[in-house]
């Protein structure tokens, strides 16, 4: 846990949660309220008395003025709960260091924030192997856990269809919360990821997506004849990489990364991207400050 | 086409290697990459043109192995057919002569034109041919027909700089010699220009001058530092001396006479104006004169700042007079200097020693051939100098050759004669003077045994009146004293100088050697294989595929 999870990092995290404090304070406090009608102190709404319904939220004064029982509904407060998806594909794996390592820590830092809020947080590895999920739970005490949980994640090669995955996942009823997704992006098809979210969309969770990548990643890198394999699926494939192939493969990559900003926007999905060789403090601060990872 | 080098084409083994590391590179590295996905996405772009993916690696392996054999080709040295038929044969003619040694260029004269030399040398190709030649007198070959450079370059290292003049004339006539035997030959010349043939344009015809360059050398000089004696008063002599500079000069000349001082001469000449002095004086004796060109600032040729001349001792001549006196005959003698004549009656049996001339006339008539220069007044008979036939009458001197040396100045024209004798000659001898086709004066004076006949008695005209008898009589002695005693002084340079010391050629004239460049075969082979290099590498670069 150590290589893993250093000590300074957890300082950090700490440091981390205090700027989490100082944004949430600023903010509206009905923005983290359920949706769901019960038991609060905040008034919602009226609506009509009906048999069955508990007669000692009927508001008596309004029934005084115009004779009709009228029920007074309250906002049910709730914790949030806040689900982390952590992709364990094969593609994770790749690079130095491997985007999977500072994918883990942004899924340890959110989980702390999350924990430090008092709110529930549970981590699901999303991946083409069957791997034991963190139920949402909460409390600061259960961090240390949750770590030794995440360094038990471990990626796989193999076909990995990211919205399968999400399928799977959303199989399990997950309560409604924040749900917020650390992948590369990179699916077996450039519908994939997108679809993926679709269904994330449908089940009407607040939805987060950190797009993990390295930079030479978007870049097609040496000019020259080469045989590319896949350290996903094992597929190979061979190339001869001009300058107008590098060209075009940078276009592809921009392209791709331009649509998912834009689907993101347009469905009010908070889309950060980040390095993985960039400090992972880096890319949490940066959640807090602009990614709207917050509630 | 053939190849000159066809084990070059051993090379062709490499060919095999070729092909291994073709076959090698062709197996890719493999790479791994995160996703396939953006190569999927981009790959129906670089798909289009799948016949030519197909053919590419064979196709690029073909270039390769075609630029191979290319470089090999050009290895073997391939002689094309428009190469034979473009092939050049030069005489090159080698002025070493004394102006060569002008630093008008860096380091000299002598080494420009032998660095044009190496490097025209250095330019021949296999069916060229060379011939070397050096302007001495004689011309001496230094190289027959051939194509080997080292074989020219080892001629070249024998070739130095002569301390006199050349004998261009005899180089050309040997030159030309040489170019009967090839086709299209050609003759250059490799010198400063400065030979007179050279400067002339009329001689210059087939010949190609590579020298120095044109600009005017710094160099004063004397170009004619001579001494003669006058043919008619042989103890009279006069020395004439000229300086030529192709740049404003201003120096002295001294004169120096058995090395002791006789002049001292200001010069000023300049280009297109030459410097011109003449001393004259009377001696019998000999002596020497040198002229020494005083020059204060730069020269680049410093051997023609002294000239010297040796002007030799008159000796007398012995002449021996046979028959009656002749008092015109005499009178004439006795005015001639330098002549010591003596009388006899008859023609002597034995001839004394160191005569120079026999005077013979009537009767008194050689029975033997003698060494000694003979001169017959109308012999009474024939013999070896002609046969004599009738006698003529009132005879007018009609033919004369006014080329001859023996009748300069002499007017023979109107020279009445009473008597004269019908003579024919002898095969070979010349006719100086005749009358209606009778020689009057004839004989054999420009080679031994010499003899002249005069087909008339002086007395019997009025010859000995006339001043062409003693200028006549006078050519005659004076021709016996030959070269040794009227020698004239050589300057430096051979001759007048014609040019300024300058080139007539500028170094980019056109010449045969450097005529452009032609491009060699294997060269352009070469290129050929250099185009498809550039070809291959464009292809591979410019072609994506899979």
């Amino acid at each position: 846990m150590a290589e893993l999870f250093p000590a300074d990092f957890l300082q950090q995290l700490e440091g981390l949660h205090l700027l989490a404090r100082q944004i949430s304070r600023g903010r509206m406090r009905a923005e983290r309220r359920s949706v769901k009608r019960g038991a609060g102190l905040e008034f919602a709404d009226y609506r009509p008395f009906s048999p069955g319904d508990d007669i000692r939220a009927i508001d008596w004064n309004a029934y005084a003025r115009n004779r009709h029982l009228l029920l007074k509904l309250f906002e049910e407060e709730e914790d949030l709960h806040v689900h982390l998806l952590l992709d364990c594909s094969g593609s994770m794996g790749w690079g130095t260091p491997p985007k999977f390592d500072a994918a883990r820590q942004i899924v340890a830092g959110l989980a702390y924030l999350a924990l430090s809020n008092l709110d529930r947080a549970g981590v699901a590895a999303l991946g083409p192997h069957a791997q034991s999920v963190w139920s949402p739970s909460r409390g600061r005490a259960r961090f240390l856990r949750l770590l030794r949980h995440l360094e038990s994640y471990t990626t796989a090669t193999g076909v990995n269809d990211l919205t399968s995955g999400v399928t799977r996942w959303l199989a399990t009823r997950p309560r409604r919360g924040l749900v917020i997704w650390v992948t590369d992006g990179w699916g077996t098809s450039a519908e994939d990821v997108f679809q993926g979210l679709d269904r994330l969309r449908y089940a009407r969770h607040d939805i987060g997506i950190i797009q993990l990548r390295h930079a030479d990643e978007g870049e097609a890198g040496e000019l020259g004849e080469f045989e590319y394999e896949d350290v996903e699926t094992g597929e190979t494939r061979v190339m001869i990489v001009d300058r107008a192939a590098a060209t075009a493969y940078r276009k592809a990559v921009q392209d791709y990364e331009d649509r998912l900003r834009e689907y993101s926007r347009k469905h009010g999905i908070a889309h950060m991207r980040a390095d993985a060789a960039e400090p992972v403090i880096e890319v949490l601060r940066r959640s807090l400050t602009g990614g709207g990872f917050v509630r | 086409m053939s190849f000159l080098f066809p084990l070059a084409w051993w090379l062709g083994l490499l060919a095999l290697p070729v092909i291994t590391f073709y076959l090698l590179k062709t197996r890719q590295r493999r790479k791994p990459v995160s996703t396939l996905l953006f190569w999927q996405q981009i790959k129906p772009k670089i798909e289009n043109s799948p016949f030519w993916r197909k053919l590419r690696r064979w196709l690029s392996l073909a270039l390769q192995l075609l630029i191979l054999a290319l470089v090999i080709a050009a290895l073997a040295r391939p002689a094309f057919n428009w190469e034979k038929k473009q092939a050049q044969q030069v005489v090159a003619i080698i002025d070493n002569s004394a102006s060569m040694q002008a630093t008008s260029e860096s380091p000299s004269r002598w080494q420009a034109s032998l660095d044009a030399l190496t490097d025209a040398v250095a330019r021949l190709r296999v069916q060229d041919e060379m011939a070397l030649i050096t302007a001495e007198d004689p011309p001496r070959l230094l190289s027959g027909w051939t194509s080997s450079k080292r074989a020219l370059r080892d001629a070249l290292g024998q070739v130095g700089v002569l301390p006199t003049g050349t004998n261009p004339e005899a180089a050309f006539a040997l030159a030309r010699e040489l170019t009967t035997t090839r086709e299209n030959a050609r003759i250059e010349v490799f010198s400063d220009a400065v030979w007179p043939p050279i400067a002339k344009p009329s001689a210059n015809a087939g010949l190609t001058v590579r020298g120095v360059d044109g600009k005017p050398p710094v160099n004063a000089g004397l170009t004619l530092f001579a001494v003669r004696r006058s043919p008619a008063s042989p103890g009279d002599w006069q020395i004439d001396a000229e300086v030529v500079s192709p740049t404003p000069f201003s120096g002295r000349v001294e004169i120096l006479r058995d090395g002791q001082p006789m002049d001292l001469a200001t010069v000023e000449c300049g280009p297109d104006k030459p410097w011109r002095k003449t001393w004259r004086g009377s001696s019998e004796g000999g002596a020497q004169f040198e002229a020494v060109l005083q020059v204060a600032g730069n020269d680049m040729l410093p051997a023609d700042n002294r000239a010297r001349c040796v002007l030799t001792q008159l000796k007398p001549l012995r002449i021996i007079v046979t028959g009656p006196p002749d008092p015109f005959l005499e009178a004439v003698l006795d005015s001639i200097p330098l002549v010591e004549w003596s009388r006899m009656f008859l023609f002597p049996l034995a001839m004394p020693d160191k005569v120079d001339l026999v005077i013979a006339g009537g009767e008194n008539l050689p029975e033997k051939k003698y060494e000694v220069p003979i001169l017959f007044l109308n012999p009474a008979r024939g013999g070896e100098w002609g046969e004599r036939k009738g006698a003529l009458q009132d005879v007018p001197v009609t033919e004369v050759d006014k080329s001859s040396l023996l009748l300069r100045h002499a007017g023979l024209s109107s020279v009445a004669i009473e008597e004269a004798t019908e003579w024919v000659p002898p095969a070979g001898a010349e006719v100086l003077a005749s009358s209606m086709g009778h020689p009057l004066i004839f004989g054999q004076w420009d080679r031994q045994p010499r003899w002249m006949v005069f087909a008339f008695d002086p007395t019997k005209s009025d010859l000995p009146l006339r001043t062409a008898f003693p200028v006549l009589m006078a050519n005659l002695l004076q021709s016996l004293r030959g070269d040794a005693d009227v020698r004239q002084g050589a300057a430096v340079l051979p001759g007048r100088v014609e040019t300024d010391l300058a080139a007539l050629l500028p170094p980019t004239a056109e010449s045969g050697l450097d005529r452009g460049w032609v491009w060699p075969g294997w060269w352009l082979v070469l290129l050929g294989a250099f185009l498809l290099l550039v070809g291959e590498w464009y292809l591979y670069n410019r072609r994506i595929t899979d």
